[in-house]
């Protein structure tokens, strides 16, 4: 099989930055299904479409399971509607638990600061140089 | 038996931990409770101790780093202990500041998608 399309695991490692451990877990979990012959695995352009949305949609921090339901969506004849309505209540949900995941951080930080702060007037009060 | 010590179960209640919890930071050795038997009873000093685990737990402190923070008291007392910890504190400032930086920019992308996805949808 000769074609221009087909990519090996080790092109596609380097292709998107992943390890193949990583692949094969995806190709278990059946996100993506390479043509395997015999121990080798060959990549599809439609491997590497899913991929790139697998990829993207960690990033946002969609589960496994939330990308493998949108990545079937695609192959329904609805235009993409169903795919666009879960991905528009996926990042709707993700929105509302990353931004109390940064008033937290903030709420951290800010008593880090203090801590610091405090720690620095202690050291004033005994006279000893801030140190590097 | 001193009144003043806090045994395990209160320990729990006091801070707010599993029993788990208390247990495996006494296996790693930040915490020594008093053993009687199979009692364990825990004085000032432990209870400190806990105070400063769990704050440094919330600052996102690695517990080894915290047990070998806790080490410099008992050896070098209050100031050099501050004066480590004023150089943690710096360190993880800058991760916790990185971290914000992370989370915001995965906040506008996702505020990105949601406005594209919704403008297809309608």
């Amino acid at each position: 099989m000769i074609d221009e399309d087909i990519m090996t695991i080790r092109q596609m490692c380097e292709a998107f930055e992943v390890t193949a451990r990583t692949l094969r877990f995806y190709e278990a979990k059946e996100l993506i299904s390479p043509i395997r012959q015999g121990q080798k695995r060959l990549f599809t352009k439609r491997d590497r479409a899913r991929l790139k949305l697998i990829l993207r949609g960690k990033k946002f921090g969609f589960s496994l399971e939330d990308i493998r339901q949108l990545l079937e969506m695609y192959y329904m004849e609805d235009q993409q509607a169903t795919q666009l309505t879960k991905t528009f209540q996926l990042a709707n949900k993700r929105l509302e638990e990353l931004k109390i995941q940064r008033d937290e951080l903030d709420e951290t930080i800010r008593e880090l600061e203090a801590q610091i702060e405090w720690g620095a007037e202690f050291m004033r009060s005994k006279n000893i140089p801030p140190t590097v | 038996m001193n009144d003043s010590k806090l045994t395990f179960k209160e320990m729990c209640a006091k801070f707010e931990v599993t029993p788990r919890t208390l247990r495996y930071y006494e296996y790693i050795e930040l915490l020594q409770p008093e053993r009687h038997g199979r009692s364990r009873y825990y004085g000032p000093r432990e209870c400190a101790r806990m105070t400063l685990i769990l704050r440094g737990r919330k600052f996102g402190f690695q517990l080894e780093e915290l047990r070998q923070w806790l080490l410099i008291y008992d050896k070098e007392g209050t100031q050099t202990q501050m004066g480590v910890f004023l150089n943690m504190a710096d360190r993880k400032l800058v991760e916790l500041e990185e971290q914000q930086k992370l989370l915001d920019e995965t906040i506008q992308e996702l505020k990105a998608l949601r406005k594209t996805t919704q403008a297809l949808l309608t």
